[in-house]
């Protein structure tokens, strides 16, 4: 049960890419978890089958100073 | 990998092939590694989005999952390193039984913890603003309470889900009243106000307007937010003489 300021019918709503009524196809690749030198990321797979990483998910802020971990790095 | 360069200069260059070897940041741009900085006394946690329980949301949310913030909780309460936990609030709502896991977690920590709410910390996010040792927010940031809403159901069709939302809210509203300076009556006034909020029942607080509802105990910034945890770190380092952690609630 959500409670929430974002009305449940926005929340719910189809993403823009299956608004018509389309299958995923154009839908971005959901970002996946990986563990990069002992850190959870998630990373989306880039063009050149690298990953880039997307988010950080760690509670130390040094790790967000790492250049390693800024959102868009290829790894 | 290798790489075609065109170039005007001349035929031998033009087709050359050239080696592209994986950039070192000293050789290709003059940077040097900076030294990692010394291990923080303070973990961060960054509630933000939707925040997400028993349902994944769809895509275009943008979510915090109780998967992991749960387990991080209990890492950071065990940790010898870590003294104090600072959160940061900038959330819309979202699962109602994931807020409160977090909110009891957070609420039964040893350790002491801050909560910062910045842009906005609205509905569930009340009760985990409110379960740290101390509670700050922006002068600029929002919080809005309202009543629980069932989904795609604008009237409440039989009396068993009006007891079971009534039953869901009853719980916010006693988190949030154990917690704070709020009163379960004073908080239910503020969800069920008229007048205040376009189309629906509900309060909007703005910075200054939490800590008079009795919800945040203070306006104030980043730098105040570290230095109250810096205080009751301080507090519990003397209590336990670095042996025995006492409560600082």
């Amino acid at each position: 049960m959500l409670y929430t300021i974002i009305p449940l019918e926005e929340v719910f709503a189809a993403p823009p890419w299956a608004a018509g009524g389309g299958d995923s196809a154009g839908a971005p690749p959901l970002p996946v978890p990986a563990v990069v030198g002992g850190v959870q990321v998630l990373v989306s797979p880039s063009y050149d089958g690298r990953n880039r990483v997307e988010r950080v998910i760690s509670t130390d802020p040094a790790v967000y100073l790492d250049p390693r971990f800024a959102p868009g790095t290829l790894i | 990998m290798i790489m075609r360069v065109e170039s005007e200069v001349g035929p031998s260059v033009r087709e050359a092939e050239v080696r592209q070897p994986a950039a070192s940041p000293i050789k290709e741009y003059g940077e040097i590694a900076t030294p990692a900085p010394p291990a923080s006394n303070i973990h961060v946690l960054s509630i933000v989005g939707q925040i997400e329980g028993h349902m994944v949301l769809p895509p275009q949310n943008k979510t915090t999952k109780y998967e992991h913030i749960m387990p991080q909780l209990v890492a950071i309460e065990q940790s010898p390193e870590i003294e104090g936990l600072l959160i940061l609030l900038n959330t819309v709502g979202g699962d109602v039984e994931a807020g409160l896991a977090m909110s009891e977690l957070l609420a039964g920590m040893r350790k002491p913890s801050v909560s910062i709410v910045l842009g906005g910390g609205h509905s569930i996010a009340v009760p985990i603003a409110v379960s740290c040792s101390y509670s700050i927010i922006a002068s600029t940031a929002t919080m809005t309470i309202h009543p629980l809403r069932l989904s795609g159901q604008l009237v409440i069709g039989t009396q068993q889900t009006y007891e079971y939302l009534e039953r869901m809210q009853e719980r916010v509203i006693k988190f949030v009243a154990e917690h704070s300076r709020c009163t379960p009556e004073s908080f239910r006034e503020l969800m069920f106000r008229t007048g205040e909020l376009l189309r629906d029942v509900g309060t909007v607080l703005v910075g200054q307007d939490a800590v008079d509802a009795g919800l945040i105990d203070s306006v104030g910034s980043l730098s105040d937010a570290l230095d109250k945890l810096d205080e009751l770190i301080s507090i519990r380092r003397k209590i336990s003489g670095g042996k025995d952690w006492g409560k600082v609630h």
